[in-house]
């Protein structure tokens, strides 16, 4: 931003925004897109304060009251949610449970994704009907899908045991066993999430303009050399949004475990508690809201600074 | 890494932003046509009403549908609006509604809601017309108390939401050398009954479940379900003391009795399993040769297992005998416009012809003791368990404690893992200490709720 | 075949004998992917009484499409449609909208308080819906928009992650020179992100399209919130009807599901062309 030069100062008569520049200390080319850029956002701000800014803000002092949701009274407690929540046994299993859900249901979906999209960037034949198919699980409603799977993972009868059991494993009680009902709700959220992530690289693969490609080709690089050097870093920026907002959407999972366990439609589902979850159970079952609130924020702290670190990891500038 | 040669020109770029143009006002005018595109729900004419009916329970909407218009044969221009959804969400729908008066006119829910708007004040009480009916020998007084807080009654019970009976499977009965006109009336006959069902395959995994249980799932019911079992044994989840305080009344030989008998069940003598499919759906599809379920399971065979043949009886007993009631209730909201018909339908829907019309479109019980059931009973005896309740047999409800659900709840996830856990077969003493950390949850929510008490 | 080549995916899969390989563990993966919508299509061809077949089976005995005019029938779906149409239309509109100014502006510019309010719009992505859902409600209430197409659609009118996609597409996939070179033609910021930054992003924005598209379409809970008269219900909530305490009627459940998920395959049908086939568009061929 380069100070006012003295011939624009000469040039111009003083106005109200030269005399705003000048205090300011900046000139009037920057002075025009400060005003488009403020100018620009407020609608965009003011939408979000409506939608979602305040209603979160409320959300946040309710945090710190022990409110039923129904009742009026609301006794203010301070930080006694907050308290109690790391003594709350079912808290630190969902924390726990949603941890471990996310790492590999984050890990898992974004490579296969990738590969995905790489695969049918190209000229290969029928890519369209390809893509079609991989993206719908990402739009079929849950619960008949929840139902499918359901009989997927079923001990007896299931077609993963079946498959399974021409390598000669055992049949496993997917939805069943505790231990192995995790494993069975990140297999299902990486099935359901994997388009929606081949749809955003395809998107970044894309945008790399073919000129590198050929550039690196003359250089002598190929295949996997040319993945790494050439795509990967020019994907970045997609495969950032591609992890974080995979992260968040991982941390915020609730319909599928939901649906998928729930007693109702005569399944056999083990708990398996998220964190989602557990806002839900204290804040809608129990009426523990202001509890409920409280588990809220945390867990808007939690990903925030796991977004935070994965920013700085991938080091984009700001520019 | 260097961007290299600017690019080409793009092809015509003002058609993007025609079409992006094109869009905006298309959206502008849609936001503009949306008053045209209301709903007009309302009152119109004089004589005219439209009443808006909430419901958790979409297998009823066809009913209340029916029901009004019966109605409005008598009362020309009533019209009824529905609305249903899950029970979950339709409970959540109702808490945003409610406190806000954007709710409907009339809706149906459990006492764990209902509750809470009455404790709020959110609620009319029953105008004196509904009370002389609730008053009558219509219902039975236990109903109305279940709908009694703080001395005001709230609401009129409308539907039966447990009150289970024994399905069991007459065909299985026979092949299994039993008799399928002596169904056990104990539970020791119960679980014997259940060994001779179950089924294995050559491999000796359980293929037929001899007693379906309620061994795993989300919420309160797994710990519902063992209440069928440790009542008759003599227990209770929660008892009230002399002193009006509440505490455990599972600690005892009747809770580990109880917990003996699913723990037998599923790892001693194997009768169920939690990898089978379970509920209606399992006996249904006759995976399950006998089940304990309320009676709306005969729609379902009706409509989904035609060809199965089956019987009901009443739950065996133990050291006593009951049933319980979970009474569902229809509710005015303190918002309607109409009052005066909005009771007056409600008390036509619970109406013994239109109880029979419930009855028979939707599997589910009506509360009141004075319906006379015979027509149906000749068609279909297997609802007798159901519509017709042995003097003999006691009838339990739950408690009305804020605390309850969550109780109830945690309560039953300790039950799942307890199910489960295959060390406690044949240990006495590891299934007392079980109980013992149960209850001890149990009594720990009942203190920080401060309605503990020992006596 | 050299430069001028559109295939980028050749320039990263050189090797011979790689299509044969890529549509083995693409057909595979397909099976997958499928299997249960398969599953879904064919129990809402099923009548009643197969529905709970033990073995289960996957096809049919006795095939029937009677389900679907049971459907239907059972509640008033056309109606639904349109509903689910105008909402998802108009959240899809107004999340592009927003989304690409936004983008704009966090993405290629810099002032005072953008790292802050960058962060505070993702952050607001984080926060489980659930929770604010009630506060947004009362505020719904006091907006008169309980049971309004604006109210139905509120929440889904922005989206904070459509916001970070432009941004990061902007910033990183045109050129500063673009824009200087228009600003030394006269252009206006308003007229450079009209007439140069718009166009440039048609693959991010039929991307987003869909996402904000399926978003609403799926979208359960609020709309049940907001709706207070069976003819302001969407598509989604039409489901619950087959759904009852304790089962459910699969059969049309599942013919319900399938006409549900049609109008967002074919909207991601749509789009994709615009995502894939958007390379001329983007004009960056050296």
């Amino acid at each position: 931003m380069a100070e006012a030069s003295a011939t624009f100062r000469v040039a111009h008569a003083t106005t109200l925004t030269d005399r705003i520049c000048r205090f300011l200390r900046i000139n009037r080319l920057t002075f025009a897109k400060y005003c488009f850029c403020y100018l620009g956002l407020i609608p965009v701000f003011v939408i979000y304060w409506v939608l979602r800014l305040e209603p979160i803000g409320r959300t946040f002092i309710l945090s710190f009251y022990d409110w039923h949701l129904i009742r009026p009274l609301k006794p203010f407690i301070g930080l006694a949610n907050y308290q109690e929540m790391w003594s709350d046994e079912n808290f630190l299993l969902a924390l726990r449970n949603t941890t471990l859900f996310a790492v590999f249901v984050v890990g898992v979906s974004v490579v296969l994704g990738l590969a995905l999209a790489v695969f049918l960037v190209g000229n290969l034949r029928f890519t369209a009907a390809y893509q079609a198919v991989y993206f719908l699980p990402v739009i079929t409603p849950m619960v008949p899908m929840a139902i499918a799977w359901k009989w997927i993972f079923d001990a007896r009868y299931g077609i993963l045991n079946y498959a399974l059991s021409w390598f000669g494993v055992r049949p496993i009680g997917w939805l069943t066993s505790p231990d192995v009902a995790m494993w069975a709700i990140i297999i299902m959220s990486v099935w359901k999430v994997l388009g929606y992530n081949m749809v955003l690289l395809l998107v970044g693969l894309k945008s790399i303009p073919a000129v590198y490609y050929e550039a690196a080709s003359i250089d002598g690089a190929a295949g996997w050399g040319m993945f790494r050097r050439i795509t990967l870093p020019l994907l970045k920026p997609i495969l950032l949004f591609v992890i974080v907002i995979s992260t968040i959407n991982a941390y915020n999972v609730f319909t599928q475990v939901y649906v998928m366990t729930q007693g109702s439609q005569a399944a056999p589902g083990a708990p398996l508690r998220v964190l989602v979850f557990d806002i839900y159970q204290n804040g809608f079952q129990f009426f523990k809201m202001g509890y409920a609130s409280a588990e809220a924020v945390v867990l808007t702290l939690i990903v925030l600074a796991l977004t935070l670190i994965q920013l700085r990891v991938i080091r984009m500038d700001e520019e | 890494m260097n961007r290299r040669t600017p690019p080409e020109k793009k092809t015509a770029p003002g058609s993007t932003r025609r079409t992006f143009l094109k869009q905006v006002s298309a959206a502008g005018l849609a936001a503009a046509a949306t008053p045209l595109l209301q709903p007009r729900v309302g009152v119109a004419a004089s004589s005219e009403v439209t009443l808006n009916l909430w419901t958790g329970y979409p297998e009823l909407e066809p009913f209340y549908k029916k029901a009004a218009e019966e109605y409005a044969k008598t009362h020309p221009g009533f019209k009824l609006e529905t609305l249903s959804s899950q029970l979950r969400e339709m409970e959540q729908k109702l808490t945003a509604a409610v406190p806000t008066d954007t709710g409907p006119d009339l809706f149906d829910i459990g006492r764990n809601i209902a509750l809470i708007f009455a404790d709020g004040g959110l609620l009319p009480p029953n105008p004196p017309k509904v009370m002389s009916l609730l008053k009558s020998k219509a219902y039975h007084p236990v109903v109305v108390e279940y709908n009694t807080w703080k001395g005001q009654v709230y609401g009129i019970p409308f539907q039966e939401g447990s009150k289970p009976a024994l399905f069991y499977n007459t065909k299985m009965f026979t092949e299994a050398g039993l008799d399928p006109k002596k169904p056990p009336t104990t539970f020791e006959e119960l679980m014997a009954a259940a060994r001779k069902l179950a089924k294995k395959d050559a491999a000796g995994t359980l293929v037929r479940a001899g007693l379906s249980l309620r061994l795993s799932g989300q919420g309160s019911g797994v710990a519902e379900k063992w209440w069928y079992v440790l009542h008759p044994m003599g227990g209770d989840i929660v008892v009230k003391t002399k002193s009006g305080k509440w505490r455990n009344g599972y600690d005892n030989d009747a809770g580990r009795a109880a917990l003996k008998f699913y723990t037998d069940a599923v790892h001693k003598y194997q009768v169920d399993d939690p990898k089978l499919r379970h509920d209606a759906d399992a006996f249904v599809s006759e995976q399950a040769a006998m089940l304990m379920r309320e009676a709306w399971v005969i729609g379902e065979l009706k409509a989904k297992g035609p060809t199965v043949q089956y019987n009901t009886v009443a739950v065996p007993r133990a050291k006593r005998w009951g049933g319980m009631t979970q009474p569902w209730s229809l509710y005015v909201t303190r918002n309607t416009k109409h009052p005066d018909v909005a009771w007056d339908f409600a008390q036509f829907l619970v109406s013994p012809p239109i109880a029979i019309l419930h009855l028979t479109m939707t599997g589910w019980v009506s509360m009141r003791d004075d319906v006379d059931w015979s027509p149906i009973l000749k068609e279909t005896p297997q609802f007798k368990p159901f519509l017709v309740w042995d003097k003999a047999r006691g009838q339990y409800t739950e408690p009305a404690i804020p605390v309850w659900d969550e109780l109830e709840t945690k309560l039953a996830e300790r039950l799942v893992a307890a199910y489960a856990d295959k060390s406690l077969m044949d240990k006495p003493d590891a299934i007392a200490k079980r109980i013992k950390e149960m209850a001890a949850q149990t009594d720990d929510l009942l203190k920080k709720a401060g309605l503990y008490g020992t006596d | 075949m050299t430069g001028k080549s559109r295939g980028t995916g050749r320039e990263v899969w050189r090797r011979t004998g790689a299509p044969a390989l890529s549509h083995g563990i693409l057909l595979v993966g397909s099976l997958t992917m499928l299997f249960p919508f398969v599953w879904m299509l064919a129990t809402s061809l099923k009548p009643a009484d197969e529905t709970l077949l033990w073995p289960p089976r996957l096809l049919p005995i006795n095939w029937t499409v009677a389900n679907y005019p049971v459907v239907l029938n059972a509640a008033p779906f056309v109606r639904y449609f349109l509903n689910s149409v105008i909402v998802s239309v108009g959240a899809t509109i107004m999340v592009i909208a927003t989304s690409l100014i936004a983008g704009f502006i966090f993405g290629k510019y810099s002032f005072p308080g953008k790292k802050f309010l960058f962060l505070v719009i993702l952050a607001s992505a984080m926060f489980p819906f659930e929770t604010y859902m009630i506060p947004l409600y009362l505020t719904m209430k006091s907006l008169r928009w309980i049971n309004t197409y604006p109210g139905i659609a509120a929440p889904y009118l922005i989206m904070s992650f459509g916001i970070f996609l432009m941004r990061q597409h902007i910033a990183h996939s045109i050129p500063e020179e673009l824009l200087d070179a228009a600003r030394v033609d006269g252009a206006s910021e308003l007229k450079i992100f009209l007439r140069v930054i718009v166009p440039l992003c048609a693959s991010p924005i039929g991307a987003l399209g869909i996402l904000a598209f399926i978003q609403a379409w799926a979208a359960f809970i609020w709309p049940l919130l907001m709706a207070t008269t069976r003819n302001m219900y969407l598509m989604e909530l039409g489901l619950s009807t087959f759904q009852f305490r304790y089962t459910a009627d699969y059969h049309l459940l599942s013919a319900a599901a399938v006409l549900n998920t049609v109008p967002m395959l074919i909207a991601f049908i749509i789009l994709r062309r615009r995502i894939i086939e958007s390379v001329a568009l983007t004009g960056l061929k050296g």
